[in-house]
Order: structure tokens, then C-alpha cells, then sequence
């Protein structure tokens, strides 16, 4: 072989190995996206047919009519976020550092909801927070929700959902991030007089960041979008931007409408993760 | 000083010197294995002090048990007269230099360093740290992150992170042990000028004897969580008093013998037929049967004309065979009479022909560098166990050697 076609190949191997990526992203990604926001800005009706005529009134159409479920979606998104946050934290925490033993035992169940379906365990919900169900029983029993009061088709069965349903994309990032901490360093933190309190603070708390920020994000995001547990555990009043999409693509066939939802939506999320991002950077990130 | 710090140090002793560390009765286990076994030490205020033993003997340990990392299952732990056994890690005023260095990856080498005076809410912490990185060279680095340093930069900062919070007692855990040879050197020197300058209490917790013995004020041995011997390098080198001791720091010949009296401070001791004169205040033996041991770099080889003068031993024997290690030549020569063989080291500091195995020879060594040991220990106890820079050659060569191969590099 001569050194020219030598040459040759390393010059051409990069772009070999990223083909099947590119042709990946621009079949599935890519052309999708071109058509949906070349979607949002026709018009006519699905009877007429739809044309292509820049209709940049659509998104004044949308942002007018549709802000309130906007903002309650993103609203719900954040408050399950913070909820999974609060509630993965320590158990991922107590995973890494005081389960011992049974360690990835408790991390496989942390992800065992996982196998079963989506719909089937948010349908499991509907019985678990039924007015008749246990939680609204006990919550009843201790005074929490007087007797006329429920649990079902409130924005607190939708965020219970919503945070139950993605737990596990919030535990497993903040897992990692724990346990690959060096335990010498909270070790060194005590010896230079920091209390166990002291030490989580500005030690481990700060170097899992990472994983805080990848688990509110794979949070977030979907949850931003879904219409699931909405729909399912939720009422006309709790509907979140999801569902709007699902009922102008799927019922009343007004494609361009559910397009341009679709696309403020995607830039509302990457407007959202990147103003955050560029707060917890100027925090103690590295 | 908050309530708890109070009632966590009671005082137990009156006129203890500030920043003397003791050790009580000292024991660890770790699901039946004793680690620690019941180690007494006490370590005066402002000296260096080398726990020195092979991996595994519990040194280790012992520095957690002081830096609080560990709990001692029994005995106690004093400093400056206060019991601090039971008091938490973080409230004790000592520090650690981890030998993983342990920095902080997420603060800056400032921060790293400022982090125990943040903690206790000390004033001036700007000043203090920059004059401890001005005194460590890395004042320059202040604002990098530890990932961007070398190695050697790191273990500064780990250095200045612990001395800046002015500890009773400055604990080291191997700090030297992932330099290279040549900045193991420099580091050693560093850390020595440190603590002299600073008059701090040191202990320093390492495998390397050479490393320890060119440090440290004072030594202990440890072996299986006790303490062999305890004293300064000389000492510990010129007077070992097990044979653990005598094979760990550096190299020994141990020849089996028998007492068959003392005369006039001199015990009379048989090696294989022939007679050897030691010390009584060098043997540390109870029994009739010894090992009689000498450092191979005190040996003479001698012919025909030498003739060992009165205040000299001398052995009978046939060179077995010789190694050549530039500045000297190692021989192995067997004593006329038995299957045992001594390793004599000659410097090659005049031109002499090199002995041929066969050639009869006598060794002669003077009386006062023999020691004799209890003949019922086994006699290659740490032999090979000792780590350190080519150790074997090092041991091989002694004190001698060692400031000649300085020289060279």
C-alpha cells in the first residue's frame, strides 16, 4: 500500500465514523423539525388543504390564546422538578453513602418502575389517589383534606404524576455524581474542621452539582411536554400545554395551530435550560 | 471554643507540654483481626516523628485513630494533656496531609488552602493564605484549579492547606509517596525546613526507611501494630534490637551463636567454632542462644598481613562470590566451619584486585558495631518488606554509600 492512500483513509476516517450519526440526526432530527416549523407557518384547513404562505400569524394566535397553558405547564414542570429533586436527593444520597451492601440492589428498584409501562403506571395512580383510595383515606383521617375535599383531577395528582413518573431520570444522574465522589475529600473537609453538616455543604453538595443539573434537565424537559398525566390524573382546569397539542393535531386536525404550539414550546424549554445553565455556571460548577 | 469542644476535652494532666501527642494503650480491630495492638507512644512537642514499618503494620491506622478518622477500640489518645479520644475529627486541632492530597477539585488552590480558616471563622484569612503560598512558592497558582498543577505542586498545596491552620500536631500520611525520586528529595528537604521553621509537631507515617531516616528526629519501627524499637536513625540503625529492625533499615548479617560468658562488659559469644566479642549493653537477648549481627559496610576483608587489632572481631572464612556495584563490591563469603554466609561490603575507594571465590579471607569489623539478638526469632523477618528508593542497594551500601551516591547525582 503506499503512504498517498494511507493518507487517504486516516484524512477520510473521521467523517466515515460520523456518517451513520449525521444521517441519523438528519433523518430523525433534523427534517422533522424543517417540516414542523415549515407546518406551523401554513394555513388553511385540513379539508382545503394546507398551503405554505409564512402564516407568522399563527404564533400570535398561539402565544394569545394558549399562554395559560404555557405557563402552567411550565409551572407544573417546575414544582415536579423541585419535588423529584427534593425527593431523589436523599435517596440517592443514602444509596451511595449508608446503604452498604445493598447498594445496587436499591439502585435496580430505584429504576424497576421503568419496566412497566408508562400508561399502566400512571393509570395505577387514578386508584392510588382515588377518593375512596388509601392516600385520600389517611390524608382525610388526619385532618390534611376536609371530607368534601379529593386528591384526583387537582394540579396536586398531576405534579404527584408528574414527579412520580420521572424519579428515576432525577435519582440515577444525582447517583453518579455521588458516587464518584472521592470519599477522602469529605474526609479531608473534617479534618480541616468542617461538622458533617459543613462538609456536605461545601464539599459533596457542590461536586454533585453535575448531576442535579442533568437530572433537572432530563426532568424538565419531558415533563414540560407530556400530556399523559394530565390527561389521566388531571381535569379540564389542570390541561397543560401537551394536551393542547394532542387535541389540535389529533381532534381538531388544525395542523399548523398544533406546529407552532409544538415549536414555542421547544423554544420556550431551550430558552428556559439555557438562562439556568448560565446561572449555575457562574455558581460553583466547574 | 462552642459547649460541646469543652466537654470533649478534659483535662487529665497537668503540666503536659503544649503539642505533646500521647498514645495510651492504643488498640484497633477490624472484624477480628488486630490492627493496632496496644501501642504506647508518646511524641514531645516540635519534633518530626517517622512511624516507619512495612504496608499492613498499622501505622496507618494509628494516624487516623490521632486525625480522628478512626475510633480506637480501646485505649486513649492525649494531646497537650487533653483527652481527645473521644472528641470528633473536626473539632481536634490537628490536620492531615492525605497522601492522595485530597484537594478540593472544585475550589480554587486559594480556596483549598483557606478552607480550614473558613471553617473556623478565623480573621485575616486573606493575609494567611497568601503568605503560606508565598512560603510553599505557589502564589502565582492562586486562582487555578488543583487539576491544572503538577504533582509536586499538589502536594504543596496539600502542605499548606494543613500548616496554615497552625495544628498542635501536623499528621503524614505517605505525602511523598506519589512524587518521583527527584522531587521526593526535594520534598523531603522542604517538609524539614518547614517543620524546623515552624517548630510544629510532625508524625510522619511511612514505608520508605530511607525516607525516614533521612527526616525524622526520632523513629518508631512498627511491626503487625506494635512498635519494634523506638529511637533516633542512628540509633535505630547502629543498635537494632530485633531482627525485624535489623533487615528493615538497611541490610544485616545474622549469624546463629551461643553465650558462653561475659567478661569485663564483653559477652563472649561462639559463632560455627569461632569465638565473637559484643557489647553486653548491645545484647538484647535473655537466652544462651543469639544472632550476632553486623552491618555488611562495617566489614574488612582482610589477607594475609591485616591482622585485627584489640578492639576488633574477626571471622575465619572463604569468599563464595562478589558483585561489582561501582562504588563497591559486594562479596558473600562463607565462615570456615558452618553453611552460613556474610555479605561484606567493600568500598572501592583504593585500587585493590578483586577477591576470587575460593580465596580464603578474614573478616574483621569493629567491636563496637556488633549487636546481638534473640536466637528465637526468625531471622529474615522483614527482609524484603522494606520499600524505598532500590532499597537493596541503598541498605547494601549504608550510611556511607548513601552520601557518596548523594554526591553523584
Amino acid at each position: 500500500m503506499t503512504s498517498a492512500t494511507t493518507a487517504g483513509r486516516r484524512r477520510w476516517a473521521p467523517y466515515l465514523l460520523l456518517a451513520p450519526m449525521v444521517v441519523w440526526l438528519l433523518a430523525f432530527f433534523l427534517s422533522p423539525l424543517v417540516t414542523l416549523v415549515m407546518g406551523s407557518l401554513q394555513s388553511g384547513s385540513f379539508q382545503e388543504g394546507f398551503v405554505f404562505t409564512f402564516e407568522v400569524a399563527n404564533y400570535v394566535h398561539v402565544v394569545t390564546t394558549y399562554w395559560p397553558w404555557f405557563l402552567r405547564s411550565v409551572a407544573f414542570a417546575a414544582i415536579a422538578t423541585v419535588c423529584a429533586l427534593l425527593i431523589a436527593y436523599p435517596l440517592a444520597y443514602m444509596i451511595v453513602f449508608k446503604s452498604g451492601r445493598w447498594k445496587y440492589l436499591l439502585l435496580v428498584l430505584v429504576v424497576a418502575p421503568l419496566f412497566a409501562s408508562f400508561l399502566v403506571r400512571t393509570l395505577a395512580w387514578t386508584t392510588i389517589l382515588a377518593d375512596q383510595g388509601v392516600v385520600v383515606g389517611a390524608l382525610r383521617t388526619v385532618g390534611l383534606l376536609g371530607p368534601d375535599q379529593w386528591l384526583l383531577a387537582t394540579p396536586v395528582s398531576v405534579i404527584a404524576g408528574l414527579t412520580y413518573n420521572f424519579l428515576p431520570f432525577m435519582a440515577l444522574p444525582i447517583f453518579v455524581s455521588l458516587d464518584r465522589i472521592d470519599r477522602r475529600l469529605i474526609e479531608a473537609a473534617g479534618d480541616l474542621y468542617a461538622s458533617g453538616f459543613r462538609a456536605f455543604r461545601r464539599v459533596t453538595l457542590p461536586l454533585s452539582l453535575p448531576g442535579i443539573a442533568a437530572g433537572t434537565l432530563l426532568v424538565f424537559i419531558p415533563a414540560a411536554g407530556d400530556f399523559v398525566n394530565a390527561q389521566l390524573l388531571g381535569s379540564v382546569d389542570t390541561q397543560m400545554i401537551g394536551n393542547v397539542i394532542d387535541s389540535q393535531y389529533l381532534r381538531a386536525l388544525d395542523y399548523p395551530t398544533a406546529s407552532a404550539i409544538s415549536v414555542t414550546l421547544i423554544v420556550l424549554i431551550i430558552g428556559l435550560v439555557a438562562l439556568s445553565l448560565r446561572r449555575a455556571r457562574t455558581d460553583e460548577l466547574f | 471554643m462552642t459547649a460541646t469542644e469543652q466537654v470533649g476535652v478534659v483535662s487529665s494532666e497537668v503540666g503536659a507540654i503544649e503539642g505533646d501527642l500521647e498514645l495510651r494503650g492504643l488498640v484497633k480491630r477490624y472484624s477480628g483481626t488486630t490492627v493496632v495492638d496496644s501501642l504506647d507512644l508518646t511524641i514531645p512537642s516540635g519534633q518530626l516523628f517517622a512511624l516507619l514499618g512495612p504496608s499492613g503494620c498499622g501505622k496507618t491506622t494509628t494516624l487516623r485513630m490521632v486525625a480522628g478518622l478512626e475510633q480506637p477500640d480501646e485505649g486513649s489518645i492525649l494531646l497537650s494533656g487533653n483527652d481527645i479520644t473521644q472528641l470528633r475529627g473536626f473539632r481536634r486541632p490537628v490536620n492531615t496531609v492525605f497522601q492522595s492530597y485530597a484537594l478540593f477539585p472544585h475550589l480554587t488552590i486559594f480556596e483549598n488552602v483557606a478552607f480550614g480558616l473558613r471553617e473556623r471563622r478565623a480573621s485575616d484569612i486573606k493575609r494567611k493564605v497568601e503568605r503560606i503560598l508565598e512560603t510553599v512558592e505557589l502564589s502565582a497558582l492562586a486562582q487555578r484549579k488543583p487539576a491544572q498543577l503538577s504533582g509536586g505542586q499538589q502536594q504543596r498545596v496539600a502542605l499548606a492547606r494543613a500548616i496554615v491552620n497552625e495544628p498542635q500536631v501536623l499528621l503524614l500520611d505517605e505525602p511523598l509517596g506519589a512524587l518521583d525520586m527527584k522531587l521526593r528529595r526535594q520534598m523531603q528537604y522542604e517538609v524539614k525546613q518547614i517543620q524546623s521553621d515552624l517548630g510544629l509537631t510532625f508524625l510522619h507515617v511511612t514505608h520508605d526507611q530511607e525516607e525516614a531516616m533521612t527526616m525524622a528526629d526520632k523513629i518508631a519501627v512498627m511491626n503487625g501494630g506494635r512498635i519494634e524499637q523506638m529511637g533516633a536513625p542512628e540509633e535505630l540503625y547502629e543498635s537494632p534490637r530485633t531482627a525485624f529492625v535489623a533487615n528493615f533499615l538497611g541490610n544485616s548479617n545474622l549469624l546463629p551463636g551461643i553465650v558462653l560468658g561475659h567478661e569485663s562488659e564483653l559477652a563472649m559469644i561462639d559463632v560455627a567454632g569461632q569465638q565473637v566479642r559484643v557489647p553486653s549493653a548491645r545484647v538484647h537477648a535473655t537466652d544462651q542462644s543469639v544472632f550476632v549481627g553486623v552491618r555488611p559496610e562495617k566489614i574488612r576483608i582482610a589477607r594475609d598481613h591485616d591482622v585485627a587489632a584489640a578492639g576488633e572481631n574477626e571471622l575465619a572464612g572463604i569468599v563464595l562470590d562478589s558483585s561489582y556495584t561501582g562504588i563497591g563490591t559486594e562479596y558473600v563469603v562463607e565462615v570456615a566451619g558452618s553453611n552460613e554466609t556474610v555479605k561484606a561490603f567493600v568500598q572501592n575507594d583504593s585500587v585493590r584486585e578483586r577477591l576470587a571465590p575460593g580465596t580464603s579471607v578474614r573478616l574483621i569489623w569493629q567491636l563496637g558495631f556488633t549487636f546481638a539478638l534473640d536466637g528465637s526469632q526468625d531471622p529474615h523477618a522483614g527482609e524484603g518488606t522494606a520499600v524505598g528508593a532500590d532499597t537493596q542497594h541503598v541498605a547494601a551500601v549504608g550510611a556511607r554509600g548513601r552520601a557518596a551516591r548523594r554526591k553523584r547525582r
